[in-house]
């Protein structure tokens, strides 16, 4: 049986071989000239199909590593000044976003209006003939009337593409609806690489995932971008209980998980599952489905405010605000968690559950160990868990002091290399490690980031950073289940999404990656004479800001082959990006 | 360089290495073929995961059961009626198609297509995240094992299939079902499978990268699996597709994933198995309609389905598709014209080994007191039931005990046909033999 364990490599090439003496066609020969590494063979006992950390690693520079965790990757200089500061207090400055000048990053957003618009103003100018259409059919074709289907009906209602947000007859809207979709994602994806607030952009890309919500769905195309500004921007360093508040009140998440249709009689049980599942308790929370229905009974009634009539049509103005409407709230007895909530509670039910939840050690727990999850290992040991759960009951719900905990622990300083970088942070930290800059004048993202469903917005190209992320699959705000995009090496790490990350690489060392300008990658100061190996070295620094095993070094210097023109030092920065020494953080 | 001697050393030890000569255009790269005395190859299995929870109940509607139109007042799809375009469409007098799955119809009649209701997996839980996990991992109610049913099906059974594609996960991120020590390849297109750049140094690039990728742990492996991929791909995607005549691909991801896996299949570069998405199912409100998702979905689905057929056409003996889904829905609907997660569910077999032309089924009917837990409809045929027997009859894998562990009352219904043993039926004399 041993006889037959070949290698996959010896395997091709034996085929290929025989094929050649029969005529084949040439290029099967081709696949013998691609050198083969050493040691892959690929029996089934020896494949590790699962990502076991590096353990060598935990002894890197701190400085590289809060750069690594806290923020989207170092920049030049960044690391030189987080050790000058000392690690604790680039940990405090990072903590207190407010404080921290990002004005360079406000200039940057202001040409997206959208982000700045009201839901009213949104909601008027954002104009999709497709969703008018099935709007309308859908209104049209309602038989009985119920409370449910008036609640719809109303807040659906008839988005006039040409009506201002006033219900005046002025002119058409001047947003490009397709636009305002790119806005949301182009911003979230240039703060994460621009803003000084950086620590402030992972926590809103944790709870962004935390609190998914999925941009495509129905009128959470304009909604979103309200939640982004109103419920994650604003609580993302804040207090949790607040956050949930401001999510559970969410127009975008009453649409997304169809609690605005969740009524008296007839509720419907999305958002209360999974407010309980994926928000709060986590699925071993020790809840029941009884207990679901009565979370369910609790929230009805949480609704958004439907388009109003007005001399000339539809009235967006207090249009997709948070309602409760009274009248549609199950007012009766419930039992929540071991809870009675008397009757004749009123909104005050779902604040109630909320408060429950809030507390709960379960919550505690399940937050804890995200975060620790985010910030520390994949498996993040349980007890770190243990000490961010009970700074978060001990703080009632301040993440602050669960982010305190974890960062000042001994766990997190010994972390480097616990951590892949998922899509989004390696986009980002090759962006910053090359110093990349917004090409003005064009977009950085494109229609077709987005448009992976719709064969309509497929005809635009998008930019090669917008390809990437499209091909490694973490387009910000595209995952349409509320579990958020996964935070383990295990989803990332596969041969398509490694392919995508070197083709990034590739083209941005070369500068062809529309909508960011990279300068040319001279060493500053360092003349043509400068030896391959200096190169090497300067680069390694200077991208990785540590040592690495001394084999990989000297196959970058074989790579240079003696010549250190420009084109082959784009080449070895594309490879120091590409190498695995570049995807841990 | 390689090394030359070890390469000969070996191929002297196994003996003839026999390459096919069978009559395919000569455009199509054949690189890895099974020597003439491999163990049984089994089907082709496509795994097809349909997430959200789609609606079984109208996906394959009992319109014989009274109690399914009192429950779903305004969602339900009418008894079929030769002249309303809405209708069901009749497949045995009991069950019948939704409307939109008039492509499966075809595929029925040949009976090349079955059905299974009232399916799915015995844990009641409703959320999707696990119930994904526990039907993908093939252990409900448990996360013990972190391979899924297919990789330990690939794991045990006998093979000498080494090529990089033998499984497949059509997508961005490789399926949990596929996960296990036989490596999968994450696949989205063809055409992009390559590194882009300035020609000239890319090669340089690409050899630099594997040897940066050499090592023994899951990131450089995934690596040199990379790079061989890409190898093997650039090679396919230069000749280009067309599919065979009548097969008509849906545009969207899941119509572009099996028109991709048809090319690979018909490549002969080894694939065994692959899995692919259809997502969007969890339908909570405006399930159905001119707005509705259903429709739009099982378009796709069907139309997917039956494309992938007419383009395999007679590969299709030897390929077995299944499609499954996380749990159905409340038999019930709710108040937006939508319904909550449910149970039981429908799967279906296609493939030329499969008894088709049936609805397999100890259909549990939708009366209150027989209905599970919530309102949802019950489940009596279990999911690993089907697979399994799938895996026995038309994998070459009796091996049920590692492909799903804790289960042994398999109760198979006779789905597939068992696969007569056979061998690649090389043409004698224009086999190759090597220089020993």
């Amino acid at each position: 049986m041993r006889d037959r364990r070949l290698s996959r490599r010896d395997f091709l090439k034996g085929s290929i071989s025989a094929t050649a003496l029969f005529g084949m066609p040439a290029w099967v020969n081709g696949l013998d000239e691609q050198p083969t590494p050493d040691d892959l063979s690929f029996t089934s006992s020896m494949y590790p199909w699962e990502w076991m950390p590096p353990t060598d690693l935990g002894q890197t520079d701190p400085a590289v590593l809060v750069l690594n965790r806290l923020a989207f990757g170092p920049r030049a200089g960044d690391v030189e000044r987080v050790r000058v500061m000392g690690v604790d207090n680039y940990i405090e400055e990072q903590m207190s976003p407010d404080r921290i000048d990002d004005s360079a990053m406000d200039e940057m957003l202001k040409r997206f209006t959208s982000l700045t618009m009201s839901v009213g103003e949104l909601a008027g100018a954002f104009s999709d003939a497709l969703i008018q259409q099935r709007l309308k059919r859908l209104v049209q074709n309602q038989g009985v009337v119920m409370d449910a289907r008036s609640a719809l009906q109303g807040f659906l209602g008839l988005f006039g593409p040409n009506m201002s947000a006033s219900g005046g007859t002025t002119a058409p809207p001047q947003v490009n609806p397709s636009n305002l979709l790119i806005e949301i994602i182009q911003a979230t994806v240039l703060r994460q690489v621009f803003s000084e607030r950086q620590l402030f952009e992972v926590m809103v890309d944790f709870w962004s995932n935390h609190l998914n919500i999925y941009l495509l769905k129905n009128q959470c195309r304009f909604l979103k971008p309200i939640d982004d500004r109103e419920v994650i921007r604003k609580n993302a360093l804040g207090n949790f209980r607040e956050l949930l508040q401001a999510s559970a009140q969410s127009p975008a998440m009453l649409v997304y998980l169809d609690n605005f249709t969740n009524v008296k009689g007839v509720p419907n049980e999305n958002y209360a599952r999974e407010l309980l599942e994926l928000h709060t308790l986590s699925v071993n929370g020790g809840y029941t489905q009884t207990d679901v229905q009565e979370v369910a009974r609790s929230f009805t009634g949480w609704s958004v405010s439907a388009p109003q009539r007005g001399l000339f049509g539809p009235d967006y103005e207090s249009a997709g605000e948070f309602e409760f409407h009274a009248n549609q709230h199950d007012d009766g007895e419930k039992h929540v968690l071991g809870v009675t909530l008397p009757a004749g509670g009123g909104m005050k039910d779902g604040e109630q559950v909320l408060d429950i939840l809030a507390r709960h050690p379960k919550t505690a727990q399940f937050i804890s160990t995200k975060l620790a999850r985010r910030f520390v290992a994949d498996d993040p040991p349980a007890s770190l868990v243990a000490r961010g759960a009970d700074a978060f009951l001990k703080s009632d719900g301040d993440i602050r002091a669960v982010m305190s905990a974890i960062l000042h622990s001994d766990e997190f300083k010994q972390s480097f290399g616990q951590k892949v970088k998922r899509p989004l942070e390696y986009v980002a930290s090759t962006l910053r490690a090359l110093g990349a800059r917004e090409a003005t004048g064009s977009e950085a993202l494109g229609a077709s980031a987005i448009g992976k469903s719709k064969a309509q917005s497929g005809a635009r190209s998008g930019g090669a950073v917008a390809q990437a992320l499209q091909l490694m699959g973490q387009i910000p705000f595209m995952w349409e289940a509320p579990n958020g995009y996964p935070d383990v090496a295990d989803a990332w790490i596969n041969s398509n999404g490694l392919l995508a990350r070197w083709n990034l690489a590739l083209a941005l060392t070369t500068n062809q990656a529309p909508g960011f300008q990279v300068d040319p990658l001279s060493p500053p100061g360092a003349n043509a004479a400068g030896s391959p190996e200096a190169v090497v070295d300067f680069w390694i620094r200077r991208i990785l800001h540590r040592n690495i095993p001394s084999p990989d070094r000297t196959k970058l210097v074989g790579y240079l082959g003696g010549d250190t023109s420009p084109n082959k030092i784009a080449g070895l920065v594309a490879l120091i990006l590409s190498s695995p020494d570049f995807q841990y953080r | 360089m390689f090394d030359e001697i070890k390469r000969r050393d070996i191929l002297k030890k196994s003996g003839v290495l026999a390459l096919g000569m069978l009559a395919y255009p000569a455009w199509m790269p054949r690189i890895a073929l099974r020597s003439n005395d491999a163990p049984p190859a089994g089907d082709i299995l496509v795994a097809i995961f349909m997430r959200g929870g789609a609606d079984g109940l109208n996906i394959l509607v009992p319109h014989g059961d009274r109690n399914y139109y009192s429950l779903r007042d305004t969602i339900a799809i009418s008894q079929p009626k030769s002249a309303q375009p809405d209708s069901a469409i009749d497949l045995d007098g009991f069950f019948g198609l939704h409307p939109a799955l008039r492509p499966l119809k075809e595929l029925f009649d040949q009976r090349v297509l079955a059905g299974v209701h009232a399916a799915g997996s015995p844990d009641p839980t409703h959320s999707h995240f696990d119930a994904m996990d526990y039907m993908e991992r093939g252990t409900p109610g448990e996360k013990q094992m972190s391979t899924g049913w297919i990789g330990r099906h690939l794991q045990v059974k006998a093979s000498d299939n080494k090529s990089p594609f033998r499984a497949l996960g059509l997508g961005t991120i490789v399926q949990q079902s596929l996960r296990g020590p036989v490596p999968a390849i994450a696949l989205q297109s063809i055409a992009d499978y390559h590194l882009r750049g300035d020609s000239t140094e890319l090669e340089k690039i690409q050899q630099t990268l594997a040897s940066l990728y050499e090592g023994a742990d899951f990131l450089q492996a995934e690596g040199q699996e990379t790079l061989v991929a890409m190898q093997v791909l650039a090679k396919v995607a230069q000749s280009g597709y067309t599919p065979a005549k009548g097969a008509q691909y849906p545009q969207g991801y899941f119509g572009q994933a099996l028109r991709t896996l048809a090319q690979l299949i018909k490549g002969e570069i080894g694939v065994e198995v692959a899995a692919v998405d259809i997502g969007g199912w969890d339908t909570h409100q405006q399930e159905d309609g001119e707005s509705g998702q259903m429709p739009r979905l099982l378009t796709e689905f069907g139309q997917g389905l039956l494309a992938f057929y007419a383009d395999l056409q007679d590969r299709m003996k030897d390929i077995t598709l299944v499609s499954m889904s996380e749990f159905g829905r409340r038999a019930q609907e709710n108040s937006s014209h939508g319904t909550d997660h449910g149970h039981g569910n429908v799967m279906f077999v296609m493939g030329g080994g499969v008894n088709g032309g049936k609805v397999y089924c100890n259909w549990p009917g939708l009366a209150a007191d027989k209905l599970y837990g919530p309102g949802d409809l019950a489940v009596t045929t279990d999911f690993r039931d089907v697979l399994g027997e799938v895996v026995q009859k038309r994998l070459a894998n009796s091996n049920l005990a590692a492909v799903f562990p804790n289960y042994s009352k398999f109760n198979f219904r006779g789905i597939v046909k068992a696969q007569t043993v056979r061998r690649i039926d090389l043409p004698r004399g224009e086999g190759l033999s090597l220089p020993a």
